[in-house]
């Protein structure tokens, strides 16, 4: 009975492994979209110019020109430049740009 | 005898049960098997759109300059030299269509500076070949 009793326990774990081992990740997509659009957005900014004289009207306009386009949010924290303020960030980095002349780390955050 | 009997009862019980189990794993596995394939093949087709885009935005229809290219800036001159059907080829995807508007088709965009304007690129193909 016990050898019975064990066989039916092996067997309904083994009936249940394939939900256990498999794989949900559906955000794939989304993952790569969010860091392929925010380099983008990045590298048309700095064709723009907008990092060069950090004119902030100037890079408001091109954000907000990106987010009616792309939905995406992008906040620049230390400057108080943002499109719209994202609910949830899925990208952050760090870059260099000329603010008043002087070099400054911003940060720029991506997100929806 | 009784017992014998109501062993033999449990045994049948506890086998039907265990047949219906591995029945329904089998059927879920072959389901979850065929999603993933196509989430695989979707993948697949999504990173065959990508490299095609990042060879587009920063090689093929990137603006030059006497020496190098200016990635995600694009003019409309050097959109149109794009030859899709070689492009096809070369990447082995079908129904290639690169342009300004969204098809009904699997698409990514890439953002790009087009004439001085910021504009959306889209990317879409029907399916992929496999190599």
């Amino acid at each position: 009975m016990k050898v019975i009793e064990a066989t039916f326990s092996f067997l309904v774990l083994c009936s249940l492994l394939p939900f256990l081992i498999y794989d949900t990740n559906q955000d794939f997509q989304k993952e790569y979209y969010y860091m392929k659009v925010s380099q983008d957005i990045l590298r048309v900014l700095y064709l723009k110019g907008d990092f060069e004289d950090f004119n902030k009207s100037k890079l408001n306009f091109d954000l907000i020109k990106i987010r009616e386009s792309t939905g995406i949010c992008v906040v620049i924290e230390e400057q108080d430049v943002a499109s719209c303020i994202p609910k949830m960030a899925n990208v952050v980095v760090k870059r260099v740009a000329f603010i008043n002349g002087q070099p400054k780390i911003i940060t720029i955050t991506f997100g929806v | 005898m009784q017992n014998r009997g109501f062993l033999v009862f449990d045994t049948a019980f506890s086998c039907i049960i265990v047949i219906l189990m591995i029945i329904s794993a089998i059927n879920v596995s072959n389901i979850m098997l065929k999603t993933s394939e196509e989430r695989i093949a979707g993948e697949i087709l999504i990173l065959r759109l990508y490299s095609v885009s990042d060879y587009v935005v920063r090689d093929l229809a990137a603006e030059k300059t006497q020496n190098s290219k200016i990635p995600n800036k694009i003019s409309a001159e050097t959109l149109n030299v794009i030859d899709i059907e070689e492009l096809e080829e070369q990447i082995g995807l079908s129904g290639l269509y690169i342009g300004f508007e969204s098809k009904d088709k699997t698409c990514i965009s890439r953002i790009i500076l087009f004439e001085g304007e910021i504009k959306k690129l889209y990317f879409c193909a029907d399916h992929y070949e496999s190599y």
